[in-house]
């Protein structure tokens, strides 16, 4: 024996063993990430049952598994046909996670090797009732994708320099909390959790409560806070949910039927109605999908949108088409006559009201309405809108026949695209205020009464803390943190952050600007610890300290409700390999252990993280992570969501009980529970407790206002400070908005005005904010199926403008925008209306390095270089490529083009009010490309970025300038977390660089 | 050392490359690892680079299973794999790893195993089960990882990343010890080990670059290992360029440029270079001859197919 090795030998002995290795004899096998999954097979043969059959209003019908067999189902493998083989499988429901619907899945996980057969539908779940979109059986793809993360990874190196070491999660965990921990102890905005798509109702708040922390930043502004503060002015919500089964007329401002918030659930009941006889009207300057199957397609100029819907308001006022008793009886019209001067110069009127003061009549509003909206005649809204009058009038009687059920829907598109694109959430709901269709069976709703939040088994109180680097002070009415700014403020030195999460969040590819969100990320100064928590790798990953992988649908715990329709459902997304070992008698304390690879899930990771950061619970936290069944010791994610069953879902315990179950056995079993079917005009309910006061309002004996005195009855009436549905906003006036366009619905001139755009000079319109209907952001890039259906977003352009520019379809166009430009194909097509390009944003994905960084099959290898200060060139190498891997599929990679970047040449557009970035683009050229300029091409200027940025905040009005009260926001308006009230406060040191409200730079 | 000492330390030093193998040489392994003097290399280097260094090796380069090996088709989770885990499943060995079966790592694990088992049986004095153990020791190591250890060392030494060829040496020296140690004849599987028949790219009229980029590729073919960084370093050597993808996609990017250079030839040379250098590595390992003289003969193969190659080329470019 040689002597190193009797050394090494020797040495062996004097060690304690790593751990016991233990003879198992299961066939378990974990193969996600690595290699295909493979089943086995069975002897038994599937049963005669009778199916779970569905039978869609449409006609349709499908068959299911009958839940009393999900335990242990069996069925041919239709993979093998002719071949008859048979599977077994426990039947999993979980939720899905590739969009904001949380539609029911059930996954079919093999007995013997836990492995995931297929996703299809779960039909008890009262949303999605069986049906899902591509994107939820394509949750499979994203599970055994070759190219996921499989474990903790740290930066090696330099940031950016796509070094990275696999740790432990202990690692992860104790290095981590150590930061937060000294973070936490020296500040509370130190620590910033910045969240794409929540897929969750409550949890990770929670957390960030627990903290002790203002650590909250979402998505919001670049998607709907647009029309959320639209519509929370009026009704004290800021959703719409509309009864779209019900209804006699729909009407949609853009693509919901194909793209649209909550599709699937939407989409089903769209058609329904259709088929009854229901008439659509779609607003969208693109001929969608949605617009083809539409009564009428109106294609309004982008911004124009509020003519039109004033114009129909007109129609049913001037007429008196509309729901007087009840506009009359829940419009704060009294309190609307009071400010008439705000909104008319008619001194006549004027002079009546005033004469009226002590006994204003229903009439005299009756008269400010037409006053008020003299203006917009059909001929009017045409002419701003570029639609035929006859469309408009058409759309006008439509709306008029829906009676009290009129289902309207705007969510992203305009309410987030124009500058005041608020306002056309705030316009639209107001044609279901005049028809009174607010909450009927068939109108819209609001989405607090048609979702279900239940509280967990212990709440930590609201923290004192305010960070300015989420709702600074110039935006005191923001919907919500101004979290597309983020760079910018850290670039004016507004603060710094400690630890940032970015959690299914790409900031740099998704938000506009992107080029400032590198700078930020990979300044170590002002983001000193970034953790990336995601599933698959991204562009921000890559300037991430530490990526952790967190699971996809099927691989986690959630909690979600959505407002899908008139009731309220609450959805059990589950990790589903973890559920099938825990039937199968094989406990699993952490789901990672149940995961492929190491992959987790934020629950449990968030559970850990915050015990450590507070081990000996002298920084308070500790205390919520700690099991409300075994005192003093830590909580696991089971025992959260049993207690939540146990005590916070009305009618689940029983239900559970009838069948022998416990509530979480139930929830575990089915995936979701239905706890209200039908819901509609709950503030017609009459409320108890409470005493009438002078103002009409009811209060409780704690003195907090629990509903309004409507003609001598108490009723719950809306979340507003008046109770009522304030056409006129008490809110907007006293906050320093005082001109009539923003107190009342009107038109706001929008920053892509046709008078802004000369299509003489190669000015255009860029639209590019679509979605496609089989994308979703950057979640859908590690989808086989998804990709191979939509990979590439060429721009739309008019014949009109195609010949204009001598351009043919495949061209390649070189846009300029107010910050840089790119490169793209060009597709000519009459369904855009004329001097609009329109471009999806879901595409044009890149990495930087060959192997890593990003899907072979979904992005670009490209060459990122700074060309001068500030100004940054990107450059595609090669598009998209077949490569050999664990799953043949990627093999057969048959396209190149996956799409091109835009968002990263749009200037910010923070709208002064709603706060959310106006997406639509002035593309200032727009012309053929030159041979030098390629395919993908981007350049950025980021000092112009700062100078766009810098000429939309000067629109801003601080709060330190019109706070009516010395707080920063006023308090009824919604945050994601609220502080205490001494936090509202506006500091007295806090003063806003005037100097910083004008436009700067430029010549 | 008696013998259930012996067998504890072999299954201890088992598993202790076996995690190497799998996670590098973390911060809790160093300390074993200094104490025991075993590399010659300098191990005082950062962790987070060795993290980094483990995971460009094993991770990008050189592909550390027994089907990339001995198999043909340049996948993992075949044929080769499968019968592994048949193995494995055969002893009662349950992987804890996320790694296929017949990853290195994986393999190492299942020794450790074996070899703790038979410690357990010294231990209960119940000698026909030590037999059992020893058997499926000699049984594995026969049919399976010293078939291709071998050569999977030297394609980690070739790679030049410091501390792992060290580790990698020592992990060889280790298997060929304890195969020393067991004794009795090789028990090879079909009687006799024999790599894959070579696919004859001369006179098949269809051959076309990706054939021969598989065949370079293939180590059962060949009887050596190319990784991506060594097609760069050939690359880099004769200024060919050879784009981006995967190892197959870069060498048939290499192939094609260099003939557009005239460099076909050069290239060629370089790979009989290469054939030369393994041959001679075979030749002064002390491996049992059953399995040194298969891959002997298939590089001696090499040589000669490679040297037919160049020459076609020359005479194609002559025609031309």
């Amino acid at each position: 024996m040689s002597d190193i090795i009797e050394k090494l030998l020797g040495a062996m002995l004097r060690l304690e063993p790593r751990q016991k290795l233990r003879k198992t004899d299961n066939e378990m096998t974990n193969t996600a990430g690595e290699g295909l999954p493979a089943f086995s097979e069975t002897d038994l043969k599937p049963e005669a049952v009778e199916m779970t059959t569905v039978q869609h209003p449409d006609g349709r019908m499908s068959q299911y598994p009958p839940t009393e067999k999900w335990d242990d189902w069996v069925e041919w493998d239709g993979k093998l046909w002719p071949q008859k083989v048979a599977r077994r499988y426990t039947l999993v429901p979980t939720a899905c996670f590739n969009c904001e619907s949380a539609c029911g899945l059930l996954a079919y996980v093999d007995k013997t090797t836990f492995e995931i057969k297929k996703f299809e539908g779960n039909p008890v779940h009262p949303g999605s009732r069986g049906r899902n979109c591509a994107k939820g059986p394509a949750t499979h793809n994203q599970i055994y994708d070759p190219e996921r993360i499989l474990y903790p990874l740290k930066r090696v190196g330099e940031r950016g320099a796509g070094q990275w070491q696999r740790i432990t999660w202990e690692q992860a965990l104790t290095e981590i909390a150590e930061k937060m921990r000294k973070s936490r102890q020296k500040r509370r905005d130190g620590i910033m959790y910045h969240v794409g798509r929540p897929g969750e109702d409550g949890y990770t708040n929670r957390v960030i409560s627990a903290w002790g922390v203002d650590g909250h930043n979402s998505h919001t502004n670049i998607c709907s806070s647009g029309a959320r503060i639209g519509y929370y002015l009026w009704a004290g919500f800021d959703r719409p949910s509309p009864d779209h089964a019900h209804a006699r007329t729909i009407l949609l401002i853009s693509s919901h039927l194909e793209t649209g918030h909550y599709f699937n659930p939407h989409a089903q009941r769209i058609i329904e109605a259709k088929m009854k006889g229901a008439k659509i009207i779609t607003f969208d300057p693109r001929l969608s999908n949605t617009a083809s199957m539409s009564d009428v397609w109106l294609p309004t100029w982008p911004g124009s949108e509020t003519w039109v819907l004033l114009a129909i308001a007109k129609y049913l006022i001037d007429n008196n088409l509309y729901d007087r008793e009840f506009v009359e009886r829940w419009v704060n019209w009294q309190e609307t006559l009071s400010h008439a001067e705000e909104m008319t110069d008619n001194t006549d009127l004027l002079k009546r009201i005033e004469a009226a003061s002590d006994n204003l009549t229903f009439d005299l509003f009756h008269e400010l309405l037409q006053d008020l909206y003299a203006d917009f005649t059909f001929e009017r809204a045409a002419e701003e809108s570029q639609v035929p009058v006859e469309r408009i009038k058409e759309a006008a009687e439509y709306v008029s026949w829906s009676k009290g059920q009129l289902a309207t829907h705007t969510w992203r598109s305009a309410s987030i695209g124009n500058l005041g694109g608020w306002q056309v959430a705030r316009t639209l709901y107001f044609l279901n205020v005049l028809t009174g269709s607010v909450g009927t069976k068939g109108g819209t709703s609001g989405n607090s009464w048609n979702k279900f939040v239940p509280t967990p088994f212990k709440t930590p109180p609201a923290f004192n803390a305010w960070n300015e680097l989420h709702l600074p002070i110039e935006w005191p009415l923001a919907h919500y943190e101004m979290s597309f700014l983020l760079p910018h403020f850290l670039k004016e030195e507004r603060g710094d952050i400690d630890v940032y999460f970015s959690r299914v969040y790409n900031p740099m590819w998704i938000n506009p600007d992107g080029f400032m969100w590198l700078e930020a990320l990979q300044d170590e100064e002002k983001i000193k610890c970034h953790v990336a928590l995601t599933p698959t790798w991204n562009e921000s990953a890559w300037f991430a300290d530490y990526v952790l992988p967190m699971g996809h649908a099927g691989e986690r715990h959630d909690l979600m409700s959505q407002e899908t329709h008139a009731g309220q459902w609450v959805a059990f997304r589950q990790p589903v390999r973890r559920v099938a070992l825990e039937r199968a008698g094989k406990p699993v304390r952490f789901t990672y252990e149940a995961n492929p690879g190491e992959v987790w899930e934020e629950n449990e990771w968030w559970i850990e993280l915050s015990t450590r950061m507070d081990p000996n619970g002298d920084l308070g936290i500790r205390q919520w992570f700690e099991s409300p069944y075994r005192k003093g010791e830590i909580i696991t994610v089971a025992e959260y969501y049993q207690w939540i069953f146990e005590n916070s879902i009305p009618g689940l315990p029983d239900a559970a009980e009838k069948e022998g179950l416990t509530p979480l056995e139930y929830m575990r079993k089915y995936g979701v529970y239905e706890v209200v079917a039908e819901n509609y005009e709950p503030y017609e309910k009459a409320v108890s407790n409470g005493k009438a006061s002078k103002d009409g309002l009811i209060y409780s004996a704690d003195k907090k206002v629990t509903g309004i005195d409507i003609s001598g009855d108490a009723k719950a009436g809306f979340n507003t400070p008046s109770r009522k549905l304030e056409f006129y906003s008490p809110t907007m006036a006293q906050w320093g908005w005082t001109e009539k366009e923003y107190i009342v619905p009107y038109p706001l001139k929008s920053h892509v005005h046709p008078d802004n755009i000369d299509i003489t000079q190669g000015e255009m319109l860029l639209l590019p904010n679509f979605r496609l209907p089989t994308l979703i952001h950057t979640r859908s890039a590690n989808a086989k199926w998804l990709y191979e259906i939509s990979h590439k977003n060429p721009i739309w352009m008019s014949p009109t403008d195609a010949q204009r520019l001598s351009v043919q379809t495949g061209d390649l166009v070189r846009v300029e925008t107010e910050i840089g430009y790119f490169v793209d194909k060009v597709w000519i097509t009459e369904g855009i209306k004329p001097g609009v390009i329109a471009m999806s944003h879901h595409l044009g994905r890149w990495r930087l390095q060959d192997n890593q960084g990003g899907n072979r099959g979904a992005s670009n290898v490209v060459t990122l270089d700074e060309t001068g200060k500030g100004q940054y060139k990107l450059n595609v190498l090669k598009g998209a490529t077949a490569w050999e891997s664990s799953d043949p599929d990627t093999s057969r990679i048959w396209w190149e083009e996956v799409g091109v970047h835009q968002n990263l040449t749009h200037g910010v557009h923070p709208d002064p009010i709603s706060g959310a970035h106006c997406w639509l683009q002035k593309a200032v050229n727009v012309r053929k490309a030159q041979a030098s300029e390629k395919y993908g091409d981007v350049w950025v200027d980021t000092e112009k970025s700062m100078q766009i940025y810098h000429e939309w905040l000067a629109k801003t009005r601080p709060a330190t300038q019109k706070s009516p009260d010395g707080l920063r926001r006023p308090l009824w308006l919604k945050r994601p977390l609220k502080p205490v009230v001494e936090a509202y406060k506006v500091p007295t040191n806090l003063e806003v660089d005037t100097a910083s409200l004008e436009p700067q730079g430029g010549d | 050392m008696d013998g259930k000492q012996k067998a504890l330390a072999y299954s201890r030093a088992y598993d202790l490359f076996a995690q190497l193998y799998t996670h590098g040489l973390t911060d809790d392994l160093r300390p074993i690892l200094d104490s025991l003097s075993l590399l010659e290399q300098d191990s005082t280097s950062d962790s987070e680079q060795l993290a980094a260094q483990h995971y460009q090796l094993f991770g990008r380069n050189v592909f550390p299973y027994e089907s990339i090996f001995l198999g043909t088709e340049g996948l993992l989770g075949g044929e080769v794999t499968e019968s592994v885990a048949a193995f494995y499943h055969e002893v009662g060995f349950s992987a804890t790893s996320h790694e296929n079966a017949d990853h290195i790592g994986v393999e190492f694990s299942l020794m450790a195993f074996l070899c703790g088992a038979e410690s357990d049986a010294l231990a209960d004095k119940v000698p026909h089960h030590v037999q059992r153990m020893r058997h499926l020791q000699r049984r594995f190591l026969d049919e399976h990882l010293l078939l291709w250890l071998a050569s999977c060392v030297k394609a980690v030494q070739e790679q030049g990343q410091g501390i792992y060829t060290d580790i990698a040496t020592q992990s060889l020296a280790l298997v060929l010890e304890h195969r020393q140690q067991l004794g009795d004849d090789l028990m090879l599987p079909t009687s006799v080990f024999a790599l894959a028949d070579v696919p004859n790219l001369l006179t098949d009229e269809k051959t076309s670059l990706r054939d021969i980029a598989h065949y370079l590729l293939t180590p059962a073919y060949t009887g050596f290992f190319l990784s991506s960084d060594d097609i760069k370093r050939l690359g880099a050597k004769f200024r060919v360029p050879h784009g981006f993808g995967n190892r197959q996609q870069i060498l048939i990017n290499l192939l094609r440029t260099a003939a557009d250079y005239d460099l076909f030839e050069a290239v060629f040379e370089e790979f009989s270079i290469i054939a030369k250098n393994w041959l001679q590595y075979y030749e002064n390992l002390m491996l049992p001859q059953a399995i040194k003289t298969p891959w002997m003969a298939r590089l001696s193969h090499s040589i000669t197919t490679l040297s037919d190659l160049r020459q076609t080329a020359i005479e194609a470019n002559t025609e031309i």
